[in-house]
């Protein structure tokens, strides 16, 4: 799994343009103050991310929203924006559109202070939404500075101490003009240095994150029963690009794809909705992992041929399912990393294979622990998911936190809130019968 | 009043987190069996019918720290090929007697013995999941030990140039052994050779 790098792009600078020329105040930043959000409940958490929210006011927000509902059923991600960042400002007219892309600027406001957190920035290209997150702490002053331009937007009776910007206002309406701005700081309120001037132009368009969130003109699944064997986004059975590939590798691969067609309903499931989806199947010796699987363009990239087998290609078809089931380039969560592995050892479990031959957990000094995850896989297996006082439901949130504590590898990816297997859960409602 | 509410609630919440997250272990007993050839952690559930018996000279944190999981080494290794279901048989009757074994089948009890290897195959440690009222003594359990590390060969299906740690078990009950046919053993090694066939050097 990996997020999806966009390369700097100048209408893409421009964004930032556009959100500096409405701000004609001097203002300064302090220390970055994080949100001290004392254990929001999900719904405490909704209504604060949406308060200054009012619907028909602007179209691209209203999308925008429409979106960030549909993936928080699956992901959580309002609950995590919120707890870490604080208050959006849908304030009106934050939209613009261009030729070809249309983007959303919104600060993110720490609760009961006078402070940007962050500000994000909705970005539609190609139909498909990305939020791109620039951290008023990004040690990068050029990025940070974004946050602070809000923060005197919306504060500007705030004091200042140790820097401040002045937007040189000789800009023109067209947003595609560069921006420039005089930056000051001072370590004693009264004098203040000239620091330079920076300009759209110079700032590298690096957000401090930078997520996928689905195909806005998309149906916008987010992990029901969708029916069928499509799981939505890409439309049309087009079998998999696998030119690049050598005879050697499209043997091998063939060998995998068939072991997972002949196996149990829920690897059939998977190479059904995923298949003939728009895969391109390469081979790239570059990339570190064993293989990965891009949610945006649909490319699976092996790292040689002998990275190929019916495991690794179930583990990464199974990101293409959840991308069918929330969208292209879905905000990528530790649950559904969790998915993916929890999905193989489902798979291995369904072939007779015992407690010593899954994945993840032979990485568990811990053999109770081992035993145990796979009776609940087991029983996952056999009886689906249950709920109650001993249904295997319960411990969804143990395991997928033991899988991450022992594949620290993952820990970087957002917590999300679900925790909840929907996308195996999915799966299991094609297999009923 | 309000802040002590919230401490309160926090302390509440993190009391209910260590609850939930050693919840798991509070379904297993631990004790030590100790027999005149080795002594054995012993782990047994309180509600499944699974007793875990482990040699007390592993160190699996060890064995970790140099043979990683396959998993976070090379998710694409295959495994072990073996031929091993007559060569079990033999362990089994080289360790335990034959009117025991009938004991244990007439009793129905399970028996799962699994194998930490090295990418090499070598065998790194030995873990037996038996019945929580076992008849089975820590002397046999040695003697098995002791005669699987004889016995049995395991080589990678296919070859890798990095430390890693698989595991390979074979899962059956006395009746089967007492038979002399273990069908995960052959279901197995049927397994094994299709993956050499599809995948293998």
């Amino acid at each position: 799994m990996i997020f999806k790098f966009t390369p700097p792009r100048i209408r893409h600078l421009a964004v930032i343009g556009v959100a500096l020329s409405m701000l004609f105040y001097s203002c300064e930043r302090d220390e970055a103050q994080k949100p001290n959000i004392e254990m929001l409940s999900q719904q405490a958490a909704m209504d604060l991310f949406f308060k200054d929210y009012n619907k028909k006011e602007d179209e691209l927000r209203d999308k925008v929203v429409e979106r960030l509902l549909a993936v928080n059923d699956s992901t959580g991600i309002i609950y995590d924006l919120t707890s870490k960042y604080g208050q959006p400002k849908w304030f009106a007219k934050q939209s613009r559109t261009t030729k070809s892309d249309s983007y959303l600027v919104v600060p993110i406001c720490v609760p009961k202070a006078d402070s940007v957190s962050a500000v994000f920035v909705f970005l539609e290209q190609d139909s498909t939404l990305r939020l791109k997150i620039f951290e008023a702490s990004n040690p990068d002053t050029i990025i940070s500075d974004l946050a602070l331009f809000y923060q005197c937007y919306l504060f500007p009776n705030k004091e200042y101490t140790t820097r401040k910007a002045i937007p040189i206002q000789n800009y023109t309406k067209d947003y595609t003009e560069t921006k420039c701005w005089y930056i000051f700081s001072s370590i004693d309120r009264i004098n203040w240095n000239f620091n330079g001037v920076s300009c759209t132009e110079k700032i590298v368009y690096e957000p401090t994150l930078d997520f996928g969130l689905g195909d806005l003109s998309g149906s916008g699944d987010t992990g029901g029963d969708s029916g069928g064997g499509n799981t939505g986004g890409t439309t049309g059975a087009t079998s998999p690009n696998t030119t690049s590939l050598s005879s050697d590798a499209k043997n091998i691969l063939n060998n995998a794809k068939n072991k997972l067609e002949q196996g149990p309903c829920i690897s059939q499931t998977v190479m059904g909705s995923t298949w003939n989806n728009g895969l391109y199947i390469t081979i790239n010796g570059s990339i570190t992992e064993i293989a990965r699987y891009n949610t945006m363009t649909g490319k699976l990239e092996f790292r040689d041929e002998g990275s190929i087998t019916n495991n690794v290609l179930l583990h990464e078809l199974l990101h293409a399912y959840q991308a069918g089931l929330y969208g292209k380039g879905y905000l990528h969560t530790r649950t559904h990393e969790f998915e993916a592995w929890l999905l193989v050892d489902l798979y291995l479990i369904s072939q007779k294979k015992d407690m010593n031959n899954l994945t993840w957990t032979n990485d568990i000094d811990n053999d109770k622990l081992k035993l145990d995850y796979y009776n609940w896989v087991k029983s996952i297996l056999e009886n689906g998911f249950t709920t109650g006082l001993n249904g295997n439901s319960s411990m969804c949130t143990f395991w997928r936190n033991a899988f991450i504590e022992t594949v620290p590898k993952y820990k970087d990816l957002p917590s999300g809130t679900n925790t909840f297997p929907n996308t195996i859960n999915n799966i299991f409602s094609k297999c009923k019968n | 009043m309000k802040q002590f509410n919230t401490k309160m609630l926090l302390l509440i919440f993190s009391i209910l987190i260590n609850y939930y997250s050693n919840a798991q272990d509070w379904n297993w007993v631990d004790y030590k069996v100790t027999g005149s050839k080795s002594s054995y952690n012993c782990s047994k559930h309180k509600t499944r019918n699974e007793a875990i018996y482990v040699n007390q000279k592993y160190n699996k944190t060890e064995i970790l720290k140099e043979y990683p999981g396959y998993s976070n080494v090379d998710p694409s290794f295959l495994g072990y090929k073996t031929d091993l279901h007559n060569s079990f048989l033999e362990v089994i009757k080289k360790s335990i007697n034959t009117e025991k074994l009938k004991s244990l089948a007439d009793r129905n009890e399970g028996f799962y013995v699994g194998f930490d290897l090295n990418q090499d195959g070598k065998l790194l440690r030995i873990i037996f999941v038996l019945d929580t009222a076992t008849i089975i003594t820590s002397d046999e359990l040695y003697s098995l030990e002791e005669n699987i590390k004889n016995i049995l060969v395991f080589k990678p299906i296919r070859k890798v140039e990095v430390k890693l740690m698989d595991g390979f078990g074979i899962t059956t009950n006395f009746k089967e052994i007492l038979n002399g046919e273990i069908l995960s053993i052959r279901r197995t090694e049927e397994q094994q050779r299709e993956t050499e066939r599809l995948y293998g050097n």
